[in-house]
């Protein structure tokens, strides 16, 4: 797959925005504002003491389809885990409760057995993905924080979030297959305006994942490696 | 009707990649979609994340053990295997595979190792028998293999095996999807 757009330091931030209208979801995670005039990324950056490396490497994973680690620059640690953060808060508290109670809305007419049911599995799934984030939370951010303040814990390494590492987006699209392939629903504007917003969702947790695998992991790594070495 | 066959080109070379990515796609004729992965380095979540019905892979990529496991990991059950060989190598390597394809070949050949390989895939319907309808309700009801073994009088790896075989029919891949689907198609009560 290949890689369309690489944006850098100079160009426009609000280019980034309307070549593609995910990024708002990531200025937001940087508690970026809009109103980006015709600053730069590296100037805007700056406005808001956002580390420039770190928002562009995320912005360009985002626009890259392929698959590589692509670290190319140092990260800024604490920007990124507090963007990490602030991912987990808006997919627990805002984007799939809404979609639990678009869903419920949607299949209101059904029988209470398949309402039941479609809202077990996504209950079910929604307990899962808190789980995760969690787990994160609780022992991989502190993990990363006391490595980059030279008090590793050294009981624990990143290989071991890195292996068991799954992909939280995978159950959410099973549930859009198996509307989509086995469920003979009217649709109705509630019904694909869940669909859009869970197709939407299970491209964001993707790309949430893919800093983690692909920016996160690799450069934690690095790190640990010089500490060992020392 | 035939599902397209998602077809995943794991090769370093870029030339030798975009070569094959572009002859493949000169193949209207054959149900596949195509991409490519330019990097083998975390094969087994690219496998997860893409899912391809037929992988080709430069067998220097890959060493046997991993091609092993992978064949034997029920997550990536299904998944069809080309060697694209590109330099001398032990054939006892190459019998892994389920075809070869190699530098030399015409398009043409290269056609058939690709067309024989999706009808395999086509010839045995997506539809399903009694005996995995059977099964799905069984782990709908909640029943663990073993059970299920019992109650239907067949072996836990029998049990296995068309769990296996419903994943792939249906595309679903946990417990939960399965009760999902039995309720949308009425095998259990509602």
């Amino acid at each position: 797959m290949h890689k369309f757009t690489t944006y850098n330091a100079d160009d426009k931030m609000s280019e980034v925005i309307t070549e593609n209208f995910m990024m708002l979801n990531i200025l937001s995670r940087f508690a970026m504002p809009l109103g980006t005039g015709q600053k730069t990324i590296k100037q805007f950056c700056k406005q808001n003491n956002v580390d420039t490396n770190t928002f562009l490497q995320i912005i360009n994973l985002a626009t890259d389809d392929s698959d590589a680690n692509i670290v190319d620059a140092e990260l800024h640690f604490p920007s990124i885990l507090r963007f990490l953060e602030n991912s987990h808060h808006y997919f627990i508290e805002f984007r799939l409760p809404m979609i639990g109670t678009k869903l419920q809305n949607a299949l209101r007419n059904q029988s209470p057995v398949v309402m039941k049911s479609i809202m077990d599995y996504f209950n079910e799934y929604f307990r899962e993905v808190k789980k995760h984030f969690n787990y994160e939370e609780r022992k991989v951010f502190p993990y990363i924080t006391s490595l980059i303040n030279n008090t590793p814990n050294d009981k624990y390494n990143i290989s071991i979030f890195s292996r068991q590492h799954d992909h939280v987006e995978v159950k959410l699209m099973e549930l859009k297959n198996i509307l989509i392939q086995y469920y003979p629903l009217q649709t109705s504007y509630e019904l694909n305006d869940v669909l859009f917003n869970i197709f939407i969702c299970a491209d964001d947790l993707r790309l949430h994942n893919d800093i983690e695998d692909r920016l996160l992991v690799p450069s934690i790594k690095e790190i640990e490696q010089k500490t060992l070495s020392k | 009707m035939t599902r397209k066959q998602r077809v995943a080109i794991a090769e370093p070379s870029l030339i030798i990649r975009m070569g094959l990515f572009a002859l493949l796609k000169r193949f209207t004729a054959l149900p596949m979609e195509i991409f490519e992965l330019n990097q083998t380095e975390h094969l087994d979540n690219l496998l997860i994340r893409h899912k391809p019905d037929i992988l080709i892979i430069n067998p220097l990529c890959i060493d046997a053990n991993h091609l092993a496991q992978l064949k034997k990991n029920p997550k990536f059950s299904g998944i069809k295997y080309i060697a694209n060989q590109t330099s001398m190598m032990d054939i006892r390597l190459l019998k892994q595979y389920d075809q070869i394809i190699t530098l030399s070949m015409e398009a043409e050949q290269i056609k058939d190792v690709l067309s024989k390989l999706i009808h395999k895939d086509s010839a045995d319907s997506l539809a399903l028998s009694d005996r995995e309808k059977d099964i799905i309700i069984a782990v709908a009801e909640g029943l663990t293999n073993k059970m299920i073994a019992s109650k239907l009088n067949i072996s836990t790896n029998t049990v296995m095996t068309h769990r296996k075989n419903i994943s792939n029919k249906l595309n679903i891949h946990s417990q939960a999807g399965i009760i999902l689907y039995a309720i949308a198609n009425r095998l259990i009560e509602c």
